[in-house]
């Protein structure tokens, strides 16, 4: 009986720790207020001749925040991170890709805080008609 | 003028041809998909044109072009202009069936362009001296034809497309003058640059040719000497690629190289066998 109630406050400490640390991570994210964090995507679109076509392109990622912390890029053409950073406040990356559709970039402190996201925007020449545009474009 | 009126006439025909077929039962298909759904496209087409003209004395030169492109749908009419990579004047027609891998229709072309007819439209395309070496001959109006045309698609890439047009009146009546023009066009992709390589064969009968190439009595000179033309094909090859700059503005190139006929190519009025052009241009897409 006397074993269990221990059992049951080293739970109650280990969940308190837990919570604490969450919540001065939480309290470190918030101090990062929209002004502090920069993060820039170049291009920050996409053209291609005829909608639906793969859209090719080189985006340069550029990030700064003013915390020392780990931080990972994620894009929403994959679950895995793009590129992760140890214990820094600013980093860059060339990524290459091609998508026939929006491309969104986040990047999250860890473990999982959005920090800030922007949107590669993918458009086109000719939109739909596509049998007019290919018999156009040819003859 | 006599341009202005020629094309007067074309489109007078045409709205007849329009006219036919507005009641017609084929006009039922035209809703099912998009490609001739009311509406169209329009784009401004300027750059530099590099022409080695296939006619005599022509000096080899580069002229700007600027063209008004365009395609439009009203209820499967329509109206289509490619310009200078187009093969002929303003083309009029009517779709009358369209499903998946095949459109068909009544169209109104040009299929030879005229000779020495209309200097203005030379100027307009910035070829401005092309046919100056031809001066002398009677002047030859141009070649416009009711054709059948049908395209395949055989995949998202490459299409297929036939004309058949079998009677003409540049003599001044109508007769059977057939004229058959096959093209077999490519599109692929490396990045976003979108190449293009178009296969042609023309096929014009003895009429056609010695209209256009023959030389007869009243042409005769020390410069021109009778020849009398026969039925022959041209085969051309052209090879290009657009590269989107932006939503709106494109950058364009191509080269296009033209075998005439065997059976023209040592007519007083053609240089060669060969006939070359090269442009480079920007296109802004209207709509």
């Amino acid at each position: 009986m006397i074993t269990s109630f221990h059992s049951f406050g080293l739970i109650r400490r280990i969940l308190f720790v837990l919570s604490t640390l969450c919540c001065v991570n939480s309290y470190a994210a918030e101090q990062q207020t929209t002004e502090d964090i920069f993060f820039k995507l170049k291009p920050h679109k996409c053209v291609s001749l005829h909608e639906g076509q793969q859209c090719f392109t080189k985006v340069k990622i550029n990030w700064q925040t003013n915390i020392k912390s780990d931080y990972c890029l994620y894009s929403s053409q994959q679950r895995s991170a793009l590129y992760c950073w140890k214990n820094t406040q600013q980093g860059n990356i060339e990524h290459e890709l091609n998508t026939n559709a929006d491309v969104q970039f986040v990047l999250k402190q860890s473990p999982n805080i959005v920090i800030s996201e922007s949107i590669l925007k993918v458009s086109w020449v000719y939109k739909k008609k596509q049998k007019s545009r290919l018999s156009w474009r040819l003859f | 003028m006599n341009s202005v009126l020629k094309q007067i006439s074309v489109f007078t025909l045409s709205i007849l041809v329009i006219l036919l077929f507005t009641n017609s039962a084929f006009g039922q298909n035209n809703n099912k998909l998009s490609d001739t759904e009311n509406g169209g496209f329009l784009e401004i087409n300027t750059g530099i044109l590099a022409l080695n003209s296939r006619y005599i004395d022509a000096p080899e030169n580069a002229g700007v072009i600027a063209d008004l492109r365009f395609s439009y749908y009203w209820r499967g009419f329509f109206l289509e202009n490619r310009g200078h990579q187009g093969i002929g004047f303003p083309g009029v027609g009517y779709n009358f069936y369209n499903e998946d891998t095949w459109m068909l229709d009544i169209f109104i072309t040009e299929t030879h362009p005229s000779i020495l007819w209309d200097n203005e439209i030379d100027i307009e395309n910035g070829v401005l001296n092309e046919q100056d070496g031809l001066i002398g001959i009677r002047p030859r109006e141009s070649d416009d034809r009711i054709a059948l045309r049908a395209t395949r698609f055989i995949d998202d890439t490459t299409a297929l497309r036939f004309l058949i047009a079998p009677i003409s009146d540049t003599n001044g009546i109508a007769e059977v003058s057939p004229y058959l023009a096959v093209w077999y066009g490519k599109t692929w992709q490396y990045q976003n640059i979108n190449f293009h390589s178009i296969y042609s064969a023309q096929y014009y009968n003895t009429s056609t040719l010695q209209y256009y190439y023959g030389v007869t009595d009243e042409d005769v000179s020390e410069k021109f000497q009778p020849y009398k033309a026969h039925s022959g094909v041209s085969l051309s090859a052209e090879f290009g690629m657009t590269y989107p700059l932006s939503a709106d503005w494109l950058f364009e190139s191509s080269v296009k190289l033209t075998r005439l006929p065997d059976n023209i190519h040592n007519s007083p009025l053609v240089s060669g066998r060969l006939e070359s052009q090269a442009q480079i241009s920007l296109t802004y897409v209207i709509f």
